[in-house]
């Protein structure tokens, strides 16, 4: 059994949703890849907001753009300083 | 093959978020998305999406804000005539669609398999590059120049000489030389050359001439005078010590005095050895009886034996018929060179 089995045996358990409702992957400061995401809603150099069905996600860094935005797919490229949950 | 490929566009307008989260919706992957102000985006489209991604855009409908002081916002169709959008002038695109509130420049196009495609809509530059492939390919065969180098290049006469009699030189072809061969071929052609190579590189043949260590013979110090040792016509002349005392076109007979071993200093004689040569060019007639009528080429032929080991530089035939057969009289000149020193 894997480490994400694992995982989401213990989410089920804990009461949590699975699978989850966006899912949010870091590699390094430079790239970030996020699913499930519904829409842009704010989109510059410094700053990229995703939205989400629940809520939506900051990105802030620099030099940032979206490599990919497909099927609610995205990859942003760039510095990334930090990426914030926001709830609506 | 087509989703590797993809076009650059740049999209000016308002409410450009919108535009791409529709696009998002409508299952259209937007690669590269730039945002160069606040008017104006870029993004890429893979080659196969962009009729659709038109066809998107024709089907928008835009709010337009006819009047700020009342903020009423009025909805417009596309399919009826209305504002057009405000184009920047600055851009060197002409826009490939205009409406919805939106310009659309295509500023390129690339990917994977852009260079495929490119050939395939310009034929032209494809046969031209292979044309140009062919070229350089065959081109590349050709001698353009010889150029010599090395301390032994001061032999280039000789060298250039031997090379011509190869058939070596302007236009010759490298497949047909082999350069080492050549290289061993040089060495063994003067004493003086020690070694001798010849390469390629580009469509030149260099040859590297390398002067021998070793000193050459000496020269002969007791030559006090150069005599000629056939009768003939004096056609060059070098003397290097010495005083010539014939001149160019002069005839001359076996055993003349041809190079004297005086050198004149204003009213000063003073005695020298001879190092000089001098080319005389000597005529050789004989008379072949043959029976056929066309043995003009036999008849030269045997002359050409005779004269084997000398520089047969002319020769002419002269046919007069007896009572035998034909008498073929051939007038043979050819050049010897007397040196001395």
């Amino acid at each position: 059994m894997g480490f994400l089995d694992d995982l989401k045996d213990d989410l089920k358990a804990q009461g949590y949703p699975f699978p989850p409702k966006y899912r949010v992957l870091l590699l390094g400061d430079n790239v970030g890849y996020f699913e499930k995401i519904v829409g842009i809603l704010e989109f510059s150099d410094q700053k990229i907001v995703l939205s989400l069905k629940k809520g939506s996600i900051t990105i802030l860094g620099q030099g940032l753009y979206i490599k990919n935005f497909c099927e609610g797919d995205v990859v942003v490229l760039g510095k990334i300083d930090s990426v914030v949950k926001d709830s609506l | 093959m087509t989703e590797k490929i993809y076009a650059k566009y740049k999209v000016c307008g308002v409410n450009l978020l919108s535009l791409i989260n529709r696009l998002n919706k409508k299952g259209i992957t937007l690669l590269k998305i730039k945002k160069f102000s606040a008017k104006s985006i870029g993004f890429c489209l893979p080659i196969n999406q962009t009729e659709k991604f038109f066809a998107i855009l024709n089907d928008l409908c835009y709010n337009d804000i006819n009047d700020s002081q009342t903020n009423r916002i009025t909805v417009k169709n596309p399919k009826k005539k209305g504002k057009k959008p405000k184009r920047p002038c600055f851009y060197r695109h002409s826009p490939v669609f205009e409406g919805g509130g939106y310009v659309v420049y295509k500023i390129g196009e690339g990917g994977l398999f852009y260079p495929i495609r490119f050939l395939q809509n310009n034929l032209a530059v494809l046969i031209g590059a292979i044309l140009f492939t062919f070229g350089v390919w065959g081109f590349n065969d050709v001698v353009l120049d010889v150029r010599y180098s090395g301390t032994a290049s001061c032999l280039k006469p000789q060298v250039q000489t031997y090379l011509s009699q190869k058939g070596v030189g302007k236009w010759s072809r490298f497949s047909s030389l082999d350069l080492d061969e050549l290289g061993v071929e040089l060495t063994s052609l003067d004493s003086r050359i020690a070694f001798a190579q010849a390469y390629k590189r580009g469509n030149v043949l260099n040859i590297e001439l390398v002067l021998s260590k070793t000193p050459p013979n000496k020269l002969d110090q007791s030559v006090v005078a150069l005599y000629s040792d056939c009768q003939g016509v004096i056609t060059d002349i070098k003397v290097y010590r010495g005083t010539a005392v014939v001149s160019v076109g002069d005839k001359v007979n076996a055993r003349d005095l041809l190079v004297d071993g005086y050198c004149q200093i204003k009213d000063n004689i003073t005695p020298c050895t001879v190092l000089a040569s001098v080319t005389i060019n000597c005529d050789y007639i004989k008379s072949v009886c043959l029976n056929g009528q066309s043995d003009q080429r036999l008849a030269e032929l045997l002359v050409l034996g005779e004269l084997e080991d000398k520089n047969v530089i002319k020769i002419t035939t002269q046919k007069t018929p007896t009572e035998k057969g034909f008498l073929y009289v051939v007038h043979a000149v050819y050049s010897v060179t007397v040196t001395a020193g």
